[in-house]
């Protein structure tokens, strides 16, 4: 096992790989700019490639690093608090009944994609999928299971929603239900920002106390402690994160359970790192994958979705391999 | 002293005991005997206040059961589960202090060094034996050196040499004050070096 302070070094690297990679997002893209370099280092020289690089570009590269910390952060939260390591927050029901409460929102005209009606559209849907889900579970394994019952029928309904609503922009919403960061603007990170910073933060301070869920329902109770009441703070706080994710880049696959098991493989269970690592690592994924999204065929973007699982499957594939057999 | 007078245990429907009477003085071992299914664990989980009794009385030092708040009896008594699954892979270490954050690291020593855990406690729990994991889950229960302590099954995994060196360390416990009851799946022969030995046949 890796000693703390081996581990701290390598978070942090892979935190300054990470701000280096951003700038590099900041230069590519589908308009053609000469030496952005220039414009990114001097941001008070104006011009079109100023405003494509800080206007356009800088919000997309911001909103992913948030979404993707956020996304991170709720899935190493729902494995902790389910004590499995299987746990997405898709698995009990949070990310299907985010999307269905924005896209009522949005197709009822109430909201805007990306604005913050639709994230509490979105916070509403998910929490009330999170306390279904609760209401009829008594353990973390009926959890799953319910919660994998919620999530197939909250995604049918939407799926349902879309293809009755006779709408225009359907096709939109459609798209941005596969997960899309096309749709992001400078408004977006006034609402992703707070939210995500401060619900992680929350999450970081409980953390700890999730560690004793890895002893299992029975002993936490001998401790004289309620395990489904601290499970459902964690899961009060992943539908925040989640929803406001959900609401303003559709969902995206595979993410959240990828980037805390990439985590657990370098640096171990123990919540604390696991969850700062959890939100460096998925800030990395999405970042890499949404640069990857609009550079590979220029002016078409590929849906995210898509490139989350190439890039995570692979990497956690070969860490399983490398490490044997044992979870972590 | 524990009381228990007259009490029924039941899961759901299924009744599993019913009228059955026994006292369990302090500083003392006890081990509960009988077999399959007769209600060993299940008169284990009563006593430490996890499965309510249907009738009778079940006391600790003179006061009920069902009066200590979770938070009272997690003060008063710790548990040994008989078998134990870990999904997440902390160290031995690590599982030992979950929960018992408070505990000195000469506590800990002691334990380690009287359950034979030494060898493998930076091993990650997901990866020891059977054995192993049981003597992580008693060194569990002794962590916080709590005036009661129940034990499922202790001897379940372990080889005669671990067998001598629980007996010697329960022996042990008890001498400072503790009152360990244990369910075992031996014949009396065995267990003579207990005070007690509550047959439930």
């Amino acid at each position: 096992m890796m000693a703390l302070k081996g581990k701290r070094v390598l978070l942090l690297s892979i935190f300054l790989l990470l701000l280096a990679f951003s700038l590099f997002a900041l230069s590519v893209g589908s308009a053609e700019i000469e030496s952005p370099w220039r414009y990114i280092f001097s941001p008070s020289l104006t011009g079109p490639a100023h405003d494509v690089i800080w206007q356009i570009r800088f919000p997309r590269v911001l909103a992913a690093l948030l979404v993707g910390a956020a996304l991170g952060v709720a899935g190493a939260l729902s494995q902790s608090a389910t004590n499995n390591p299987l746990a997405d927050p898709s698995i009990i029901g949070t990310s299907a009944g985010a999307s269905l409460g924005a896209t009522i929102a949005v197709l009822l005209n109430i909201a805007e994609i990306g604005t913050l009606p639709t994230t509490i559209a979105a916070v509403i849907g998910a929490l009330l999928a999170t306390l279904l889900t609760f209401a009829s579970s008594r353990s973390a394994l009926q959890l799953v299971i319910v919660g994998i019952a919620t999530s197939a029928l909250l995604s049918a309904l939407v799926g349902l929603i879309l293809t009755v609503a006779n709408r225009p922009d359907a096709r939109s919403i459609s798209f941005w239900s596969l997960g899309s960061l096309a749709l992001v603007t400078s408004k977006s990170i006034y609402l992703l920002a707070p939210v995500i910073l401060i619900t992680s933060a929350i999450a970081w301070f409980i953390s700890q106390k999730l560690d004793l869920l890895a002893l299992g329902d029975r002993e936490v109770r001998f401790l004289g402690l309620n395990p489904q009441r601290m499970r459902l703070f964690a899961f009060i706080l992943i539908a925040i994160l989640i929803a406001t994710a959900v609401s303003t880049v559709g969902s995206i696959a595979f993410l959240a359970l990828a980037a805390p098991h990439i985590t657990r493989f370098l640096i171990g269970p123990r919540n604390r790192p696991l969850i700062i690592g959890s939100a460096v690592i998925g800030a990395a994924l999405l970042l890499f994958a949404d640069t990857a999204a609009r550079t590979v065929a220029p002016p078409f973007e590929l849906p995210i979705g898509l490139i989350t699982s190439l890039i995570g499957a692979p990497i956690l594939i070969l860490l399983l391999r490398r490490s044997g057999e044992v979870w972590r | 002293m524990i009381k228990i007078d007259s009490i029924s245990l039941a899961y759901g429907a299924r009744t599993v005991m019913e009228d059955f009477s026994a006292e369990i003085s302090l500083s003392s071992i006890t081990a509960i005997v009988g077999s399959n299914g007769v209600g060993k664990s299940t008169l284990l989980a009563a006593i430490a206040g996890e499965l309510s009794i249907q009738s009778g009385v079940l006391e600790i030092n003179g006061r009920d059961v069902s009066e200590f708040s979770d938070k009272e009896l997690a003060a008063i008594r710790s548990v040994a589960q008989q078998s134990h699954s870990y999904w997440m892979a902390y160290s031995a270490e690590e599982i030992l202090r979950l929960g018992n954050e408070s505990v000195s690291d000469s506590r800990l020593n002691h334990l380690s060094t009287h359950l034979v855990l030494t060898s493998f406690l930076q091993q990650r729990i997901t990866e020891l034996s059977g054995g192993q994991l049981q003597r992580i889950e008693i060194a569990r229960a002794f962590m916080r050196e709590l005036p009661l302590v129940l034990l499922d099954e202790p001897f379940a995994s372990q080889d005669l040499a671990s067998q001598g060196s629980l007996i010697e360390f329960f022996k042990a416990e008890r001498e400072v004050g503790r009152t360990i009851v244990l369910v075992a799946h031996r014949d009396r022969g065995a267990l003579e070096w207990c005070d007690q030995i509550i047959d439930l046949n």
